[in-house]
Parts: structure tokens; C-alpha cells; sequence
């Protein structure tokens, strides 16, 4: 398709700016902030669900583990409810839920780290937005300004009666 | 994650933010003077970086420009670096009223990441020409 191809399918709609103010900067440092919240946002909550897969596979893997072990202790004819293999049981279980929870506890910590990231990158973009709004307005001022001490200097120089 | 280019006294881009995506260009050719640079622009976790030149004449498109990568980044971290500074690029042209990004580029891998993106080829084999004009006396 040639250029002249593109251009028509965009016929009658909007047609941009006509400056690029202080204050439309202002706007995009604040659409830049919502930006990479969402995105931060999304990437906690992978993380989040990310997670949730490796420990239900996890425990999947647990449970055939102990299968075995159990099987392996009944063919040796040892009882698996009481004394040492009791122990083993009992410690291998609890390895595998310890590991779980640190995981668990990890992926929680990153999680609320890139929220927080999010929620700051929103702070700095409205800092960001504001300060924009306060340039833009003391250029207005130091714009009337200008016209005002230009105006009382063409009217000493007699150029406006 | 994206931030504005910082900017100078000068209202151009700041020299540090200059330096860093002047590195982007190493082995890839000539970088942009700083002076032919957009106020409007963004760089990804210093991964990648995006312009967009905003035609002001009521003509609703808007140029998307020198966008470049980290070549000192992983292909996957900074592949995603740019796909977000294009996207991010094209919402803004959008929120700010454009109807089309228009962009040139020399490599096919931008063409492949273009296309996939949705554009449409145009005039292929273009050549970029400069010329500094002035006010007239």
C-alpha cells in the first residue's frame, strides 16, 4: 500500500495538536506514570499467579514424594506411624511445606514491591504534572509581565500615545 | 518502566540523557545531533528509546523517530524495552489527538517488530536528507 493509501483510510478524523505546551507535557508525564503503573501492576499479579502454579505443582510433587517414601518403607516391612520413621515422615513433610512458604513469603515481597513502584511512579507523575502547570503559569505571568513593561516602555519612547 | 527524557535549560534533551542514547548507536551508524531531537521522547530502563515529532499544521499524523536499543542489553530485555516505548509512543500520539504514526527504518528487524505491531509498508528504499535553513533577512 502506498502512502497515499494509508492517508485516505484516516480521512475526516481528529488532527493533532497545535503546540506542545507546558501543560500538555505535564499531561504526558502523567500518562507515562499511569503507564508503567498498569504495567507494574500486571507484572505483580504474573508474579502472583506465577506462583500459585509452582505451588499447587509443588505440593503435587510432595504428595507423589511421600507416596514413595511411604511405599518404600512398607515393602522394608517398617511401620510408617510411629519411631524414627515417624520422623522422617514428619521432617520431609515439613521441608517441603517450609519451602512453600518461603516462596510464598518471597513472591509477596515482590509483589508489593512493584505495586508500591506503581503507586510511586503515579506520585512523581502528578509532582511532575504539577510542576508543569506552575512553569506554565509563571511563563503566562512573566509573559503579561513582558507585555506590560513593553507596553510601558513604547509609551516613554512615545511610541503609543 | 518508562520515563520522559529529561530536558535542559535549553528545553532540549539533557546531556546525560543525550550521552545515554548517543550509546545506543554504537556500531549502528551515525547517532541524531542533539539539536534534531523532539522535546517529546522516552527511554525503558535505559533499554531503549523512542521520539515522536508532533506536526502542528492540523495534518493528524505524527512521526515516530530514532528509535534505537540497548546493545549492551539482552535481545529479550531490550526487545521488550522498545515494544513498550512504541506503545506507549503510539497511545500518546493518540491521547494527544493523532490519527497516524508515521516512522522510517533501515533495518529489517524493525520492519519485522512494525509489521507485527500493525503497520503498513509504504515507499521502500527511502534515503534520509538533512539541510539547515534559516529565517529569511
Amino acid at each position: 500500500m502506498g502512502a497515499a493509501g494509508i492517508g485516505m483510510l484516516f480521512q475526516g478524523m481528529s488532527t493533532g495538536l497545535s503546540v506542545y505546551s507546558q501543560l500538555q507535557e505535564g499531561k504526558t508525564a502523567m500518562r507515562v506514570a499511569k503507564y508503567n503503573e498498569k504495567n507494574l501492576q500486571a507484572e505483580a499479579k504474573n508474579k502472583e499467579l506465577e506462583f500459585m502454579e509452582a505451588s499447587k505443582r509443588a505440593r503435587i510433587n510432595q504428595r507423589k514424594t511421600m507416596s514413595t517414601l511411604r511405599a518404600n518403607l512398607s515393602t522394608q516391612g517398617t511401620r510408617t506411624d510411629t519411631g524414627t520413621s515417624l520422623d522422617i515422615f514428619g521432617e520431609t513433610a515439613g521441608n517441603f511445606q517450609l519451602a512453600i512458604s518461603d516462596a510464598a513469603r518471597a513472591t509477596n515481597m515482590e509483589a508489593y514491591s512493584l505495586r508500591q513502584k506503581g503507586k510511586m511512579a503515579i506520585f512523581e507523575g502528578k509532582s511532575i504534572k504539577q510542576a508543569s502547570t506552575l512553569k506554565a503559569i509563571g511563563t503566562g505571568i512573566s509573559g503579561v509581565a513582558s507585555a506590560v513593561s513593553a507596553f510601558g516602555h513604547n509609551q516613554y519612547s512615545g511610541a503609543i500615545q | 518502566m518508562i520515563r520522559l527524557i529529561e530536558r535542559a535549560e535549553d528545553g532540549r534533551i539533557s546531556e546525560a540523557d543525550y550521552a545515554t542514547i548517543v550509546g545506543f548507536w554504537d556500531g549502528r551508524g551515525s547517532p541524531p545531533a542533539r539539536n534534531l531531537l523532539p522535546t517529546l521522547g522516552v527511554i525503558s530502563d535505559e533499554a531503549a528509546c523512542g521520539f515522536l515529532y508532533l506536526d502542528a499544521t492540523g495534518s493528524g499524523v505524527a512521526v515516530m523517530a530514532w528509535t534505537a536499543t540497548n546493545p549492551r542489553c539482552s535481545t529479550t530485555f531490550r526487545g521488550r524495552a522498545m515494544h513498550e516505548v512504541i506503545d506507549f509512543l503510539e497511545r500518546e500520539a493518540g491521547a494527544l489527538g493523532y490519527h497516524t504514526v508515521m516512522c522510517t527504518h533501515q533495518h529489517l528487524s524493525f520492519h519485522r517488530l512494525f509489521h507485527r505491531r500493525g503497520y503498513a509498508s509504504g515507499d521502500s528504499g527511502l534515503v534520509q536528507l538533512y539541510k539547515s535553513v534559516s529565517p529569511p533577512r
